[in-house]
């Protein structure tokens, strides 16, 4: 079992209060998205990663699946792009990036620099992000994307 | 998620296969065998290519509810996809995806790997029977039927196709 979606830490090392509007505004929204991504039927999902949280207007969420397919041998995270639905709307037009990966693919990617990659550490690295969800194998991935 | 998920995934399933197959065999034949007879085999490096992105195609249209022609063309089922793809059931965001997928050079090779396919003509070059050229008999296995840049060529971009639309079905189980 992996650590549950309530009990996400906040890296920053703020109170909710410093948060930006962004996380605030979705952290709910986003927590019911991971939960329902853990019961995705065929895939296991290890990390669930919030980052660029201090951005105004778009989410960006990186998730490590197990079963998500290999990507198409370009050097590149595979990236969606969602605008926003009734169930899940967007403020101020942002957007929703949601990368996907399989752990494999992502030891390779963070290993190698592939592209969307750099921006991940670096938001990482300054401490830029909130784990929604990871389990043992997505604690040792974040370990190597840090 | 869409109606006819089990199908679509099972047609991306086997259109990974055969791509695996084709890199496989093009791989193994390039390094194990002698150079005069690693050629015999690029036909059916052509052919698990085009099959790859035949079942990719019939996986998204099947993806969006849809029946598709009966056709073993690739690119007939590359334009039926793409006339219809307002009534697909993927997000905007997606489409945006798929129309990259589908750029200028990935058409030019669904194009000409189903142009590759058996023919009713006996003179077209293809995959798996012999052609005539002028009054000569030519296997598709014979030297120099295909080029080692086309078969690369096609392997890149029916890999492409493949990977990129079995990533884009599997991505919107995860949109919100």
């Amino acid at each position: 079992m992996g650590t549950p979606v309530t009990a996400f830490e906040y890296n920053r090392g703020s109170t909710s209060r410093s948060l930006p509007t962004v996380a605030e505004v979705y952290r709910e929204r986003m927590k019911a998205l991971v939960a329902s991504h853990r019961k995705v039927k065929g895939q296991v999902l290890h990390l669930s990663l919030w980052y660029n949280i201090d951005d105004r207007k778009n989410l960006y969420l990186l998730e490590i699946v197990s079963g998500f397919p290999d990507g198409n041998g370009d050097p590149e995270l595979f990236t969606v792009e969602f605008a926003g639905s009734d169930k899940f709307p967007m403020i101020r037009q942002g957007k929703l990036f949601l990368t996907l990966v399989n752990p494999e693919e992502a030891i390779t990617a963070f290993k190698d620099s592939w592209r969307g990659t750099p921006e991940i550490r670096s938001s990482v690295k300054r401490g830029n992000f909130i784990v929604l969800f990871q389990d043992k194998r997505g604690k040792q991935l974040l370990k190597q994307i840090r | 998620m869409s109606k006819r998920w089990d199908e679509a995934s099972a047609y991306m399933r086997q259109a990974r296969a055969n791509h695996a197959l084709g890199d496989y065999l093009f791989q193994y034949f390039c390094e194990k065998i002698i150079d005069e007879r690693r050629e015999e085999f690029w036909c059916h490096v052509v052919a698990q290519c085009q099959q790859s992105v035949e079942k990719a195609m019939k996986a998204l249209i099947c993806f969006g509810n849809l029946d598709f022609p009966k056709t073993h063309r690739a690119d007939q089922l590359l334009f039926f996809l793409l006339k219809r793809s307002s009534i697909l059931h993927f997000k905007d965001e997606n489409l945006k995806k798929l129309s990259m997928l589908f750029g200028a050079s990935e058409k030019q090779i669904v194009i000409q790997l189903s142009e590759l396919a058996p023919p009713k003509d006996t003179t077209k070059r293809n995959t798996e029977y012999p052609f005539l050229v002028g009054k000569a008999w030519i296997a598709p296995a014979a030297p120099n039927v295909f080029t080692l840049t086309e078969i690369q060529l096609f392997l890149k971009h029916s890999r492409r196709i493949v990977y990129t639309a079995n990533q884009i079905v599997s991505a919107t189980l995860f949109l919100p």
